[in-house]
């Protein structure tokens, strides 16, 4: 178990904020834990002057027809929004209704997606059903742009259920997913003119047979039933708890927030908040239990050494190197999580970008600075720290791992890394100096990719 | 070797002893030296590589009817008015198939007798999605009897121990690992051009090396625990390991020498075999090469997007044997493609084709015996407008495994198969 508010706050913070700058722990700290899970939670009442991307430029950070720029601007959102949950929801949906840039190759319609996704992140289930459905980059990405009365394409209806909603054991059948295409038929996405277009003349009105009901169901029928299926509750609500909990939800967990899907009429706010106050939230097999993606790891160390995005540049060629390019998932299913994050490439890139995130506070002389501030999260004199090589790797351990166990062998590591060019009686300026590179060691250390 | 052996050594000052069998020994060596040599070079056997296998994923579902046209056969037409290639464009390769048009190229290697192509493969109760299907062929397990997930290519190197235990056994230039690969104890690693390492340096500054020493420390402490630290400490080793490695077998490559290949430009898969034949050339210890080209789903617009792919396929291919055959290496080599799923015999409404059954295989290499291998399903004898298999994939594989790599196939697959003649 995680035991200890401080501890719970910081381990609620690395899952649903992806981590906290060293300013912002005091306010955390005084709402306590439930009062920042609610913070988190209910954050329309946080106010945001995140600017949006048509309205504003950042000399070269905005740009509609660039991908790069469209990465670019959503990992700035990450580092200096307010909202963190808001974001970490957006690149939930964007890996379940995972749609690609190599398919879709329009980057206006890919963040028009973006956008739909950010505000429905914790809205109303069977609302971003809804609205998904007709959304053009999903039109072009799935092939409901070609879909006819005659011929309905079946990608669609087969990923709704498979991908989205049931899961793939859920219960349906080939005969639903060929049935339920009949109903996404007659949508198009214009280019030229940027509309969404619906066309009746191309609209199926076969009466249909899904999922055990027979009638001439239209779009929005057909979402009403899938939505209201136990499977779906189950598949969002395993999904919910794997992502922010851990890999192996209990049954009766899912049943309960099965019920909490029901009760609230599908609002997401109300599951995620069943999620992150679940029983098993803060249990030894949730603690450091996930891998890092790739965004989340990025992030997290941006906001734990207090640096600005506009420092880091590139940010979004180390998430690629990573391994999860935003707004181009690798099919439909999204982005293999845990382990897979993890192959010889991706840690090259992992090491690299906290050296990298480390020298910008080398560069400046910073790291001093940010150490301090670091350790005051937990009421530490820094100066006090460095007196010695052993009180200053514990304690900046405990900031940079708080709950995480340091092992013998790494501290003898760190200790000798410490110690390596040491005159005989080392003053507290000489482990100042070797103190950004016990900041890198640790962030490059294995327990660092873990959350 | 286990973790606490592997520290002992490192304890005792990097000192240097020759390894027994399948210890990644450059970990040792480079760890203290700054330059790395060859397995030979340190009294260690390695991994024969006279025989090695290039697998090419063609990600989607290859409509093989257009791929592999029987252009005689007058139901082809009827099942595709719009999109089926006419019979004055095939490229002919026995009386009644012919060849896609853009993928020519490939004749080049089917005249030699080196390209064989296997017609009707699939296995028994068809899944039509992308991702179940996938794990059917990364697996070997159409009937879903693997409790664990342990891909057959990793069962094959299972099955040796030099394999098993060399990170480099496997190597993917696909920036992920694929499922073909998955063990607990992982022989494969993912090499994507131009990192930064971050465990070595030339960089004379005693600081940053005291910091890198540190860090390779740090991923050299083992445990036998499997849990997650464990893995990324052992990935951490070997991304390490694989660097050494890498750059030597790419300083052993004789750039002069691939000047006939012609690789096609600004093509992915042509990249990607490029990068396989300077690393085969050069001497890297990779026995099973991996990668991946995208774009087969083709349910709108079948046409453009799957001749421009099958064409850049054929040229590649040509292009990669063609270097490999002038630094003498082509015999060594076997290429195999596959894909999930082919796909439905009738087209579509959106000049496309939905996701359906049985497709066919490339198999080439210079010991290969070329032609066509298997049965072309029948086009009139359907199941629900999908095309009946007459090869079981795990036929391939079987004459892969026994035939090229020396395996044993029955226990690898768990069963065994017919072999094809392929090689």
């Amino acid at each position: 178990m995680i035991t200890g508010e401080a501890a719970r706050i910081k381990h609620l913070l690395r899952r649903a904020a992806f981590g906290c700058r060293s300013g912002e722990w005091a306010h955390w700290a005084s709402l306590g834990e439930k009062g920042t899970l609610n913070a988190l939670v209910d954050y329309n009442s946080t106010p945001t002057h995140i600017p949006d991307l048509a309205t504003d430029s950042f000399g070269g950070l905005v740009a509609p027809n660039d991908t790069d720029s469209l990465k670019r601007y959503w990992l700035y959102r990450f580092c200096e929004t307010p909202r963190p949950l808001e974001e970490v929801m957006t690149l939930f949906w964007h890996d379940h209704f995972a749609t690609s840039d190599y398919k879709v190759q329009n980057p206006s319609i890919e963040y028009r997606q973006n956008q739909l996704l950010r505000k429905h992140a914790l809205g109303d289930f069977r609302e971003i059903l809804g609205k998904i459905a007709v959304d053009p980059a999903m039109l072009v990405w799935l092939d409901g742009n070609n879909s006819t009365k005659k011929a309905p394409n079946e990608n669609f209806s087969r990923e709704l259920l498979e991908l989205f909603t049931m899961g793939v054991d859920g219960g349906y059948t080939e005969h639903d997913v060929k049935e339920g295409a009949k109903s996404f038929t007659g949508w198009s996405y214009d280019y030229d003119r940027y509309k969404v277009n619906f066309n009746s003349k191309n609209y199926n009105e076969e009466p249909k047979h899904y999922l055990g009901e027979s009638g001439n169901f239209s779009l929005d029928q057909t979402l009403d039933i899938v939505v209201q299926q136990p499977s779906t509750a189950k598949f969002i609500a395993k999904k919910l708890f794997e992502f922010f909990v851990h890999d192996n939800p209990p049954a009766e967990e899912l049943d309960r927030l099965s019920e909490i899907y029901f009760r609230n009429r599908y609002s997401i706010r109300e599951l995620v908040r069943g999620v992150l106050s679940s029983p098993h939230f803060f249990s030894d097999e949730a603690a450091f239990s996930r891998v890092k993606s790739p965004v989340q790891y990025c992030v997290m160390m941006v906001k734990t050494l207090d640096v600005p995005y506009s420092w880091i540049g590139d940010m979004q060629s180390y998430a690629d190197n990573m391994g999860q390019q935003l707004f181009n998932p690798p099919n439909v299913k999204g982005w293999k999580q845990g382990r897979n994050w993890i192959n010889t490439n991706t840690m090259t890139a992992r090491l690299n970008f906290a050296k990298h995130a480390v020298d910008q506070l080398r560069y400046r002389g910073l790291a001093k600075d940010r150490i301090t501030a670091g350790l005051a999260m937990s009421h530490i004199n820094a100066d006090h720290s460095f007196k010695t090589a052993d009180s200053a790797i514990e304690d900046v351990w405990d900031w940079l791992l708080p709950s995480m166990k340091l092992e013998p062998e790494t501290r003898q590591i760190l200790k000798d890394y410490m110690h390596e060019a040491a005159p005989k009686k080392p003053n507290p300026d000489y482990y100042w100096n070797r103190a950004p590179g016990l900041v890198e060691l640790i962030l490059t250390a294995p327990e660092y990719q873990l959350a | 070797m286990s973790g606490s052996t592997r520290r002992e050594f490192l304890q005792n000052g990097m000192s240097f002893v020759a390894m027994g069998i399948g210890m990644p020994a450059l970990f040792m060596e480079a760890a203290h030296a700054s330059t790395a040599r060859s397995l030979s070079a340190l009294g260690i056997p390695a991994v024969p590589s006279d025989k090695i296998l290039v697998l090419v994923e063609f990600s989607g579902g290859n409509d093989g009817l257009n791929t592999v046209i029987p252009h005689t056969n007058p139901a082809y037409q009827k099942l595709r008015p719009k999109i089926g290639i006419r019979k004055q464009d095939v490229v002919q390769i026995d009386g009644n198939l012919g060849l896609h048009p853009q993928m020519k190229p490939l004749m080049q290697l089917y005249e030699k007798g080196h390209l064989g192509v296997v017609t009707g493969v699939g296995y028994p109760n068809p899944n039509y999605s992308h991702f179940e299907s996938s794990d059917i062929w990364q697996l070997a397990d159409p009937a879903h009897q693997l409790k664990d997930r342990v891909g057959w290519v990793a069962r094959y190197f299972n099955e040796d121990g030099h394999l098993k235990s060399n990170p480099l056994s496997g190597l993917t230039l696909t920036g992920n690992m694929p499922l073909a690969f998955n063990a607990e104890d992982i022989a494969a690693s993912v090499y994507v051009q131009g990192q930064e390492d971050p465990f070595t340096s030339t960089n004379k500054d005693k600081e940053y090396q005291a910091r890198l020493a540190a860090r390779r420390t740090m991923y050299s402490q083992g445990t036998v625990a499997n849990n997650h630290l464990d893995f990324i400490r052992k990935v951490g080793q070997h991304a390490y390991t694989n660097t050494a490695d890498i750059r030597t077998a790419l300083t052993n490559y004789d750039k002069k020498a691939n000047k006939a290949a012609k690789y096609p430009q600004y093509n992915g898969l042509a990249e990607s075999l490029e990068s396989v034949a300077k690393l085969i050339v050069g001497g890297l210890s990779t026995r099973v090469y991996y990668v991946s080209v995208g774009g087969f789903d083709t349910h709108a617009n079948q046409p453009g997007q799957h001749g421009n792919l099958l064409g850049g396929i054929a040229q590649s291919i040509v292009a990669f044997f063609t270097d490999l055959e002038s630094q003498g290496r082509d015999k060594d080599v076997v290429l195999m493609s596959f894909s999930e799923f082919g796909r439905r015999a009738e087209e579509n409404d959106s000049a496309g084709t939905d996701h359906g059954t049985a497709s066919v295989m490339f198999v080439a290499g210079g010991a290969i015996k070329g032609g066509v291998h298997g049965a072309y399903p029948s086009l009139t004898d359907l199941k629900d407008g999908d095309l009946k298999f007459t090869t079981d994939f795990r036929r391939v594989y079987a004459n892969i495994l026994d035939g090229w790599l020396g395996s044993n196939s029955e226990k690898v697959l768990g069963a065994k198969y017919d072999p094809l003649g392929l090689v």
